[in-house]
């Protein structure tokens, strides 16, 4: 607990880093001769194939060590085999994580089509989701695999502030959309902590990124998923209608209670006796009915706020930069041009368009800032309400939401010993 | 028991060992890397200054600048190679921390809590949630609140001058799309030259080179030339000045999806074989992939698109046929197929400004390479094609067929023309047949009005011009018809076979043959040659003509040819 200050410290430290970026050689500016090669389309390339036939492979196989096997070094083992392959192998690209960004993109109608393995990389994961829960998170996931083995010295994060920095990914994934739809900055893969390890290159504050959060992820376990993933988001919501769930257990709970602080993750819940005291069920229906009746005003706060904030947040869009950086030259603000402007000239670039553009941009944050503003603050209501109504639980379960399929909770299960012949067991 | 490899705590020394080196060697890393870049930043900074110092100096200071960017690079590149052996190390050294902790990953069972003792923390989440959500919704509102309303400055550009869309007057006297206006070919205005020879530069105003070839002819708009180019891998538009041939601009046009195989062509000029069109704001082009691209007049793309997004279009020398501005549409004659029944031809209207379709009418043509022309008939704007076999009229507001008629043959290339009330259409394995434009369904018997089999062309589009029709043919023949009666008025053998279309401009018929020579007539029902003039490059486009000068492409050149170096 002493240590989490300074964890959240560092993770902070390192979010603010950004991590994504590499080295760039900006052509030279003089004639030297040489003439630049001309850019032509990518093939599509067979590597594409094996990575979708990879994807749905390890899929499989991370479906079948977390439900059928119940294996966590088979889990492990699939992980590393994730890590090498998708993270150092293919740099971490293409991922599920950043796919987002493309099909939020192609949905606004930025890009005129989607690479195959794209769609392929976006839809799988949740595909699977449906069916298996977060087998994904698991084992196939490089960034995923990344914190499962630097996992040290777990030091549980208290539930209550799991719940507040849980929130953290849902506002993270509205950015991402709102600067990828329109046309602004893959943020997913620029604040992508990992992926200057993959690559093996990186601005010194990438470098720095990658080793911060990964100290943090000595302690945290998964704290960049847990805290900042916005897939997770989408695997979250897939996961809780999955037909086949994580059970601690092979067969039936005995509430031995030793599986209760198993999971580094915080993804077991406790068995919760039916009703509530008398004393207090009068009060808790007062809240529950304060808190349903607030989630219309909750939403409409959040669209006010969104939108607000949007025109703040539009700020950051290069093409708003760019607008704005045409209005400071044109009133003298600054008598000099900088790079992009010089860029904007060079390319005989028209400026009233430009402008033109940054105010329309404008406008598409502010609505899509007041939206997810207003979905942000319905979904905060609905964990209030959630966080109110405690349905009754009768045995320790992992939950399907939380739950990364990680198997570390099955061999706390005296259960699962007798199963695995480990040791003798009687009723 | 399991039997184990290594101790407990063998595991736990070498992962405690790992770790502590892989740190040790992160911030290494971390420090080496920063006194490298600090090093780039300095080197970047003697860079800039010499650049400002050292502007307009030639011989020494290019010299200096061009050492200091070396070192610049240079620095660059040891910070590279630092950083990705360092990181690779670093990653070593953190699979092998993971490698370790692998194994260490032992079960320590908890300390269980008494029975009913429910954890703390989580009697915490809803009131701390919520708290610290509305503090956040609560500093939102005031970080609002204290930064004003929010910028209310717009981004708008500053007012332009009220500029009037260009009119017919601006259409009239510029030569906006293929043929110039409505595609008749006919120039207005000034004298136009008769005499000129490139290999002496006489009359040659200007001469560019272009990068690329093409078969496609320039146009014109007040002092602007535009011109496309294409070879297999790149399309390119050129802009240059009218008046002295400067080069403006040069854009590369890049079309997103689609396939990258370019198509197989019997010659590489027709890569670029579609003229571009304009509509005196913006700037249309077209190339065999059909690629379609809209651009300002600055050369920004202001729009782009495939018109076969998959595949390249079905046709066999590619896409041909020129773009042309009806209004507020851009209409594309877009056939494809080896025979009509393949159902794969469209005359296409996209919106001028986003490049949407507008309409779409299918067509029971194969695959063909003319350019539609449009005109107002009997109060109504009428869209005419020429394909193999169908002559066709279509109403350019909603794309629906006004009439059409069995005509035409082969594989059909020239354009149709119209004048006074009558379209003109002729291909080189049929006829040249004069019909009736105000026709209704098939008027292939009642709309023809004549028809004529000598001179018949097979590139080159007929011209309708004084009251007369004249063509210019594959095997070097120019043939004039009364455009009333069809009656065949001259002939005249010019020994090279015709691609360019012939032009009318001061009472004189140009007729530009594949070798570069111009035949010049006199736009009379008697023969009367003006003379002839070389350029002495094949050509195989149609010549521009605007205000008293030529603009005639060739495969490496375009020529501006006017009455003196007047410049």
């Amino acid at each position: 607990m002493r240590l989490l200050p300074i964890i959240f410290a560092v993770l902070l430290t390192a979010c603010r880093l950004g991590a994504g970026e590499e080295f760039r050689f900006p052509p030279p500016e003089f004639e030297s001769g040489y003439s630049l090669p001309q850019t032509t389309h990518p093939a599509v390339s067979s590597c594409e194939i094996v990575d979708i036939a990879l994807l749905a492979l390890a899929l499989l196989a991370a479906g079948f060590l977390a439900h059928r096997a119940r294996s966590r070094r088979g889990l492990v083992a699939l992980a590393v085999l994730s890590l090498l392959y998708f993270g150092f192998w293919r740099q971490g690209c293409v991922c599920p994580v950043g796919s987002i960004q493309n099909v939020a993109l192609f949905l606004s109608g930025g890009i005129a089509s989607l690479p195959i393995v794209v769609v392929v990389f976006f839809i799988l994961p949740l595909l699977f989701a449906l069916f298996h829960g977060r087998t994904f998170c698991a084992a196939v996931c490089p960034l995923g695999a990344v914190q499962e083995l630097a996992l040290w010295k777990p030091v549980k994060v208290p539930e209550w502030l799991e719940h507040i920095l849980g929130t953290l990914p849902y506002v993270f994934l509205a950015t991402a959309i709102l600067f990828a739809a329109t046309g602004g900055q893959f943020l997913i893969c620029q604040y992508d902590p990992f992926v200057s390890l993959f690559r093996l290159s990186g601005k010194v504050s990438a470098l720095a990124g990658w080793g911060a959060v990964l100290f943090v992820c000595l302690f945290i376990g998964r704290a960049y998923c847990r805290f900042i993933c916005p897939y997770g988001v989408l695997l979250k919501a897939c996961a809780r209608l999955a037909r086949k769930r994580i059970t601690i257990t092979p067969d039936e709970c005995i509430r031995c209670r030793l599986c209760e602080d198993a999971c580094p993750y915080n993804a077991i819940r406790i068995p919760v006796p039916g009703g509530v005291e008398r004393k207090t069920a009068p009060r808790e229906r007062k809240i529950l009915a304060a808190l349903i009746l607030l989630l219309p005003v909750l939403a409409t706060l959040g669209a006010l706020a969104g939108g607000r904030l949007g025109v703040f947040l539009a700020a950051k869009h290069p093409a708003v930069k760019l607008a704005e950086d045409i209005n400071r030259r044109n009133l003298g603000e600054t008598p000099k041009d900088n790079l992009p402007l010089i860029a904007l000239r060079i390319n005989r670039g028209d400026e009233g368009q430009v402008l033109l553009r940054a105010e329309k941009i404008r406008r598409q944050m502010k609505a899509g800032a007041a939206t997810g503003g207003a979905i942000l603050l319905f979904l905060l209501g609905m964990k209030l309400i959630l966080l109110t109504v405690r349905p009754p639980r009768r045995d320790y379960e992992a939950d399907p939401a939380a739950c990364v399929a990680c198997g570390r909770c099955y061999e706390y299960c005296p259960r699962e010993q007798a199963r695995l012949k480990i040791v003798p067991f009687d009723n | 028991m399991r039997k184990q490899f290594l101790s407990e705590i063998a595991k736990r020394r070498a992962a405690q060992t790992a770790l502590a080196l892989a740190a040790v060697a992160v911030l290494a890393l971390l420090v080496g890397a920063a006194r490298l870049n600090r090093d780039v930043m300095r080197k970047n900074t003697l860079l800039e200054k010499a650049r400002v110092d050292l502007r307009g100096q030639d011989g020494g200071g290019r010299d200096e600048i061009r050492r200091l960017d070396a070192e610049y690079r240079q620095a660059q590149l040891r910070r590279e190679i630092f950083v990705r052996k360092g990181a690779l190390a670093c990653a070593l050294l953190v699979c092998l921390f993971f490698l370790c902790n692998i194994f260490l990953q032992a079960r320590t069972l908890p300390e269980v809590r008494k029975p009913g003792e429910k954890p703390i923390s989580a009697a915490l989440a809803r009131p701390a949630l919520a708290g610290v959500s509305g503090f956040a919704l609560v500093m939102a509102f005031a970080f609002i609140l204290t930064h004003g309303k929010v910028p209310a400055e717009k981004f708008t550009p500053p007012l332009q001058p009220d500029k009037p869309a260009p009119g017919a007057e601006d259409f009239r006297r510029n030569w906006a799309r293929f043929r110039g206006r409505e595609g008749a070919g006919i120039a207005v205005g000034e004298p136009y030259p008769t005499s000129w020879n490139a290999a002496t530069g006489t009359g040659i105003i200007w001469k560019k080179e272009l990068s690329l070839p093409g078969a496609s002819s320039p146009i014109i708009w007040n002092e602007l030339v535009f011109l496309t180019a294409a070879d297999k891998d790149s399309r390119l538009v050129y802009c240059f000045s009218a008046k002295d041939g400067a080069a403006q601009w040069e854009r590369r046009i890049l079309v997103p999806g689609g396939t990258a195989e370019a198509p197989n062509v019997w010659d590489e000029d027709v890569y670029a074989a579609a003229t571009p069109a304009t509509d005196g704001e913006k700037l249309f082009v077209a190339f065999a992939t059909g690629d379609l691209a809209c651009l300002d007049f600055s050369g920004n793309v202001l729009w782009a698109k495939k018109l076969s997004p998959r595949e390249l279009p079905d046709n066999n020398y590619g896409h041909s046929s020129s773009p042309v501005v009806v209004a507020d549409k851009l209409i594309i004659q877009f056939d494809q197929g080896s025979l009509a029944s393949d159902g794969k031809s469209f005359l296409l209207a996209l919106d001028k400004n986003t490049g949407n379709i507008i309409w779409k009418t299918p067509r029971a043509v194969p695959n063909s390479w003319s350019t539609p022309i449009s005109a107002i008939h009997a109060g109504r704007e009428i869209i005419v094609t020429t394909a193999d076999p169908l002559v066709q009229a279509y109403d350019a507001g909603d794309g629906r067929e006004l009439w059409s008629a069995n005509l035409l043959g082969g594989e059909h290339t020239a354009s149709p023309v119209y004048a006074d009330g009558r379209v003109y259409a002729a291909t080189e394995s049929m006829r040249l047949a004069c019909l009736d434009a105000g026709g209704a369904g098939d008027i292939t018997q009642s709309g023809l009005k004549w028809e004529a089999f000598d001179g018949l062309p097979n590139i080159a589009s007929p011209l309708c011009y004084n009251g007369l029709i004249f063509l210019a043919d594959s095997g070097g023949k120019v043939t004039c018809y009364d455009a009333a009666s069809g009656e065949k008025l001259w002939e005249q053998e010019c020994g090279t076979p015709f691609q360019s279309s012939p032009v009318g401009a001061g009472g004189k018929v140009y007729c530009f043959d594949e070798k570069g020579t111009a035949h010049i007539f006199s736009a009379g029902k008697t023969l009367a040659p003006v003379g002839t003039a070389e350029i002495s490059e094949p050509v195989k486009s149609s010549p521009a003509l605007v205000a008293g000068r030529i603009f005639v492409r060739t495969k490496k050149h375009l020529f501006c040819i006017g009455t003196g170096n007047d410049g």
